[in-house]
């Protein structure tokens, strides 16, 4: 126990990849303790690669990129410059709706932030708001992008907790929109604090409807998707699938602004993102295995259960380690290293595997934002050249919406199940 | 010294290539499977099987051209406080815990497929160790790319540290 | 010495094989004098079953029951012909006969050494939601969800239905919303997924069953003493006599359920000859692909009726 640990951090810590870490410290354990079931190293190596299920992975990542290409952003925020343009902090706004659409049509938090905070960061510099509030807001924002289904992190955690994809998906519906809502909040209160412009656009109805019309695609695309998973007609893999088909139609036939010639470095960039997630599973099935083994999961479960501390107070804990977790390591080696292990000691106190899983995602994309770690910090730092530091200490006030979200559905479990069990039993 | 650098980036060019003709197949099966099932009642026999090994040949490839380009997902911040000689150094060790891990895979991965590899898949009823092959071949790949980074970032190719996600 | 016997399975604490091998624990650790040591893996903690089952064969592990058997010995697949048995009886007598006996050594070939067989549940039977399966007619044109299982498929590929490859967990979700109109299962597994709430017909077709092979790695077995071989053996045949019968008892409890929530019909012995006659291409294929003789065929038949 003691090798596995210690062994995994050392690994960590000097910087080898999260897969090879968990490899490394696995044979580790196997040389010193089990040297007779070394031989079952590459047996589980092979069955963490081998999955239908996770197909569904890369397929949802190259259907965003590919609405990405198809010009689907600008699209959308003209659409929500519609509903809130009048308002204080208008462009404030403007990226909060986005996000929360663009969430529907994307399975990730990292090309939420990339695509959203291309256009929006220097429209927003343009209009005299700062480049700290700008790349705050959108790197907050973007958490939806993994929470509001479709979302690539919860087909992982649906394939490790053999959950079902559907249901995680409809159980971060409530709490996606939910976070959306209190940041419109927040950015309205900061907006008339600091005392930011409107986006005054003057519009006719039939230019709502055009914009309209524009985003149509885009929007119908989360009900179409999620929906077929949902309702059963096809399996996570296969409504991917059709995600991409169509992300083909509406980049081809009706935006026109997809070109075929960049399709092939799509497909490169989803599979190779893919790769290394993979990787990371086979080798965490190793892991994994040792700990089964160990009965390490059944005993931290059996000691949680036997404590005399109320279960609001554990989960408070469990909140805390998810949050600490994030802050560290990326979304899906978090996944991976946190659900075998507290999945089973959260089921006997009583929580279900998708309100854990909507917990646990919710939690870990908060650490997308914070330092060191943060995937969509790095990104947007690309885009707008400020400072990581001080990127997070704008966001801050927006990531208020996601730690209220996230006691909420923590301590309210209808949040995350109402919606499933109301559509799917 | 660019010369084996020009080879290596011409290899994973290569790679990069087959793993997504191998993505562009699975993608086409899968859609081509959802029309037949709605539109003709059919189904495609074998088709789940060939996805999943074409999808195992992307992950143990893509896990090697991901150690070339240093894609992989790691923890890098306590490393980035170092100078720059000693991360070259630590950066050097890495490569080679890397490569050793993948060289023990490879060598009961074969004692492996010699036992089990025979076994039929149960619907192509294909012998297995034409997917277990994946292994020995991607930690091959992946200790040739641990030795080709180790010498070029001793010879002072540059530490692409803030590109590591 | 103590020798220890690392053993899993895919299914959870309470199902009949799990409770059979807590039972198998109890007897050979007191059996043996606490000379064998048995730790148990259930609900699927080390790996799939194919993967388990590699485990054993390579040794990693102990021992394992699940599925595959015909990586085994292909003379298994004899025990799954469809229409092949006219009761549960008749399997039974089969398997831990003379020809079973036969069927589990020779499974030492591929590397396996097989103490007891027993049956994994009851008969597999139809449920759908078209029509009642009352003639082999009735099975044309339904989409079936089969497991991905070579003889399933070609059995209702043979009786004209159109097989689709289904993930078990995903079943419930394809039958609800119509992607497939039925599926096939001993009575135990369609209530405990659910599956007859999402279907309106149950025909006890009584089409299959699946033999329940305890794999153990033969390597094990045979470093341990000779006293320990012959407990060893004996616990193996009491527990999996005492699966069979813990297995096939809530197999009945489950019919009673399911009659009351479903619209059951059952077939009679001369409806049953009809399907059999309409699925001989399905026994002259495994037969014309060299996995067992007409004759295996026949003389399985003679010692199952006991003759
Ligand atoms: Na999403
Ligand atoms: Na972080």
């Amino acid at each position: 126990m003691l090798i596995l640990l210690g062994s995994l951090l050392c690994f960590l810590l000097v910087g080898v990849p999260i897969a090879y870490s968990l490899g490394l410290s696995g044979l580790a354990y196997f040389w010193m303790v089990h040297p007779e079931l070394l031989s079952v190293l590459p047996a589980r190596f092979f069955a963490g690669m081998n999955s239908y299920a996770m197909i569904a992975m890369p397929l949802f990542v190259f259907m965003g990129l590919l609405m990405n290409s198809g010009g689907i952003t600008t699209r959308l925020i003209d659409f929500s410059l519609m509903f809130v343009g009048r308002l204080r902090g208008g462009l404030g706004l403007v990226n909060v709706i986005a996000s929360m659409v663009f969430g529907g049509i994307s399975g990730s938090s990292v090309s939420d932030t990339a695509s959203v905070g291309a256009v929006l960061i220097p429209e927003m510099k343009k209009k005299g708001y700062s480049l700290e509030f700008a790349s705050g807001i959108t790197v907050a924002s973007s958490t939806m992008g993994m929470i509001i289904p479709p979302s690539v992190p919860m087909v992982i955690y649906a394939y490790i907790s053999e959950e079902s994809v559907g249901r995680l998906f409809l159980g971060g519906l409530i709490p996606g929109v939910l976070i959306g809502l209190l940041m419109l909040v927040i950015t309205v209160i900061v907006s008339y604090y600091k005392k930011f412009p409107t986006a005054a656009t003057t519009l006719s109805n039939r230019d709502r409807l055009v914009l309209t019309g524009r985003a149509f695609p885009a929007l119908i695309m989360p009900v179409f998707v999620v929906g077929a998973v949902v309702l059963g007609l096809a399996t996570a893999t296969e409504s991917a699938g059709l995600g991409v088909l169509y992300a083909f139609f509406v980049g081809l036939f009706l935006l026109k602004e997809l070109e075929l010639k960049a399709v092939p470095k799509l497909l490169r960039d989803s599979i190779q993102t893919s790769a290394t997630v993979m990787i990371i599973i086979a080798l965490s099935k190793l892991y994994v295995w040792i700990l089964a083994l160990e009965r390490i999961p059944q005993s931290l479960a059996l000691f949680v259960s036997g404590l005399d501390v109320p279960v609001f107070a554990i989960l408070a804990v469990v909140l805390v380690i998810i949050l600490l977790v994030g802050t560290f390591v990326d979304v899906s080696p978090a996944i991976l290293l946190l659900t075998p292990v507290f999945l089973p000691a959260m089921k006997l106190l009583g929580i279900n595997g998708i309100q854990f899983g909507v917990i646990l995602i919710t939690g870990l994309a908060m650490g997308l934002v914070t330092p060191p770690v943060g995937m969509c910090l790095n990104v947007c730092s690309a885009i707008s050249k400020v400072q990581i530091g001080r990127i997070f200490k704008a966001a801050l006030p927006f990531l208020l919406a996601n730690l209220i979200t996230l006691i909420l559905i923590t301590y309210i479990p209808h949040l995350s199940l109402w919606l499933p069990s109301l559509l799917m039993d | 010294m660019d010369r084996l650098k020009r080879t290596a980036d011409w290899l994973t060019v290569g790679l990069d290539v087959m793993i997504a003709s191998f993505f562009a197949i699975i993608v086409l099966i899968t859609i081509l499977q959802v029309i037949l099932r709605y539109a003709f009642n059919a189904s495609v026999l074998g088709g789940g099987e060939t996805m999943e090994a074409l999808f195992i040949y992307t992950t143990a490839i893509g896990a090697a051209a991901a150690v070339r380009r240093r894609q992989h997902i790691n923890i890098s911040f306590v490393v980035d406080l170092l100078p720059v000689t000693a991360r070259r150094v630590v950066d050097g060790i890495v490569h080679l815990l890397i490569a050793f891990l993948n060289g023990v895979m490879i060598y009961y991965s074969i004692r492996w497929i010699g036992s089990v590899g025979s076994n039929e898949s149960p619907v192509l009823r294909l012998p297995e160790w034409m997917f277990q092959l994946s292994i020995p071949i991607g930690c091959g790949l992946v200790i040739l790319y641990c030795l080709v980074n180790t010498v070029l970032t001793l010879w002072g190719e540059e530490l692409q540290g803030d590109e590591r996600c | 010495q103590e020798y220890v016997f690392k053993y899993s399975n895919s299914q959870s604490d309470t199902h009949p094989r799990s409770v059979s091998m807590y039972y198998f624990k109890d007897l050979l650790e007191e059996a043996s004098g606490g000379r064998i040591k048995v730790e148990l893996y259930t609900a699927g903690v080390l790996g799939k079953e194919a993967e388990v089952l590699d485990m054993v064969k390579t040794g990693n592990l102990q021992g394992c029951r699940g599925g595959l058997f015909e990586r085994a010995n292909k003379m298994y697949l004899l025990y799954t012909l469809p229409f092949m048995f006219d009761n549960t009886d008749q399997v039974l007598k089969l398997m831990r006969g003379e020809f079973g006996e036969k069927i589990n050594k020779a499974a030492g070939e591929n590397g396996f050494y097989i103490p007891a067989c027993g049956v994994a549940g009851g008969f597999r039977n139809i449920t759908n939601n078209v029509r009642p399966i009352e003639k082999p007619e009735d099975i044309k044109g339904l989409k079936m969800r089969t497991p991905p299982i070579d003889m399933t498929i070609k059995t209702f590929k043979t009786l004209g239905a159109n097989p689709q490859m289904v993930a078990y967990t995903e079943t419930y979700m394809a039958l609800k919303s119509g992607v497939v109109d039925g599926q096939e299962n001993p009575f135990s597994n369609t209530v405990d997924m659910k599956f007859y709430e999402a279907q309106k017909y149950l025909s006890v077709v009584n089409w299959q069953i699946h033999p329940d092979p305890f794999y153990v790695n033969p390597d094990w077995y045979q470093a341990l003493p000779d006293d320990l071989k012959q407990i060893f053996n004996a616990a193996a045949k009491a527990a999996m006599i005492y699966s069979d019968t813990v297995w096939l008892n809530s197999e009945n409890n489950y019919f009673n359920l399911l009659q009351s929530k479903l619209e059951t019909n059952t077939l009679t012995p001369e409806v049953t000859a009809t399907f059999a006659a309409a699925v001989q291409p399905v026994w002259q294929q495994y037969v014309d692909d060299g996995y067992f003789s007409w004759d295996d065929i026949e003389a399985a038949k003679k010692a199952a009726k006991g003759q």
